[in-house]
């Protein structure tokens, strides 16, 4: 009888394992699917900053070189409302023709990510205006 | 007394489960085997979305830099006849075409939309009393409209406006199109103002292109919104 009782549990037992493991490997492949999904989050939050520091660098391309001024943190217009960008400006000595100046334009894209905050950034260098 | 008669085998070959052990045993499986089969459910979804949404921003994106390429390579090209400019930017609110240097010749670019589905729309529902073999107009569909198409149509520049006969060559850029606005920068003392038209001879200093891509089966939509140069605009 007590042979007979011990061969049941031990059955029991492997089914129970066999189970679990199962259940472990296919929470592992949940894990990296969640992963996955949190990537393309991610991926597409990037593609929509880029954009949007695109429409950013054109506004301020096509802004007049001396009315370029730095701003901080504004934040961005429809569809980008999670977004805030901001732009500093600063004068850079053109090297091959000193009495020209570039305009040194950095801007960057905010937004935030879980309980931090993502940033991309790109800088453009806008042609010396000679200074009459 | 005999005890064969009432249990014919030994008790040695008595390896079967009672019918309480089976019920227990069946039941903790299920238990298990359900919890199991939420997490696979889970696990598929989660990768369909994830696909999904990395199409549809990916899409979005090469959509968008499709138009920009075109935009920053519109050529500043200056043709007429007796005397009067004929315009090489036409922009509307949902459709725009231009002169782009291409890489022998210049050609004409314009990007419109295509109506994908002339004629009814007809989609089987799963999960609805339906009669045999009957189709359902998409519900969504009526609500909200259908997803368009966005091509991209060129065709040679021939030193004239274009024309009905000139032979056009075509491709389709997304399907899924829920929205597309055009909006046509003009230069002014703060900053750009921004018109629904284009009907001057020059171009503008910058296009606006908000476009909005919807999936079909869950009717997530993504909206992207871009400013691009027009460097065939006389930048002063």
């Amino acid at each position: 009888m007590k042979r007979f009782k011990d061969k049941n549990g031990a059955i029991l037992l492997e089914a129970l394992l066999a189970v679990t493991i199962l259940a472990v490997a296919l929470t592992a492949i949940m894990q990296s699917m969640l992963s996955g999904l949190r990537a393309a989050v991610v991926s597409s939050e990037y593609l929509r900053a880029a954009s949007l520091l695109d429409s950013v660098m054109t506004e301020q391309f096509l802004t007049k070189p001396d009315a370029l001024a730095s701003r901080d943190e504004v934040e961005a217009k429809e569809p980008y409302e999670r977004y805030r960008y901001s732009v500093r400006v600063f004068d850079e000595p053109d090297p091959l023709f000193p009495d020209l100046k570039l305009k040194r334009l950095e801007t960057s894209v905010v937004w935030p990510a879980g309980n931090g905050k993502r940033t991309l950034s790109a800088a453009l260098l806008l042609p010396g205006i000679a200074q009459p | 007394m005999n005890l064969s008669l009432r249990c014919p085998y030994p008790s040695r070959n008595r390896t079967g489960f009672t019918l309480l052990e089976t019920i227990l045993g069946l039941g903790i499986f299920a238990v298990m085997a359900s919890c199991v089969f939420l997490i696979y459910t889970n696990a598929v979804r989660i990768d369909y979305e994830s696909r999904r949404l990395s199409d549809l921003s990916m899409e979005s994106y090469w959509t968008l830099s499709s138009i920009a390429e075109d935009l920053e390579s519109s050529a500043a090209y200056r043709y007429g006849t007796e005397g009067e400019d004929h315009p090489v930017f036409d922009g509307n609110a949902d459709s725009l075409r231009i002169l782009v240097e291409g890489e022998r010749s210049l050609q004409w670019v314009s990007y419109a939309l295509a109506d994908q589905h002339k004629g009814t729309v007809r989609k089987t529902v799963l999960g609805r009393r339906l009669k045999k073999n009957e189709d359902q107009v998409l519900s969504e569909r009526s609500t909200q409209g259908a997803l368009e198409v966005l091509t991209r149509v060129t065709s040679e520049f021939k030193g004239r406006p274009l024309t009905e006969k000139d032979p056009l060559a075509a491709e389709v850029l997304t399907k899924r199109i829920d929205g597309l606005t055009f909006l046509y920068g003009v230069k002014t003392e703060s900053g750009l103002s921004w018109q629904k038209e284009w009907r001057k001879p020059e171009p503008p200093a910058a296009v606006r292109v908000v476009l909005r891509l919807a999936d079909e089966s869950s009717r997530d939509v993504l909206e992207f919104s871009r400013d691009i140069l027009v460097s065939s605009a006389r930048q002063e």
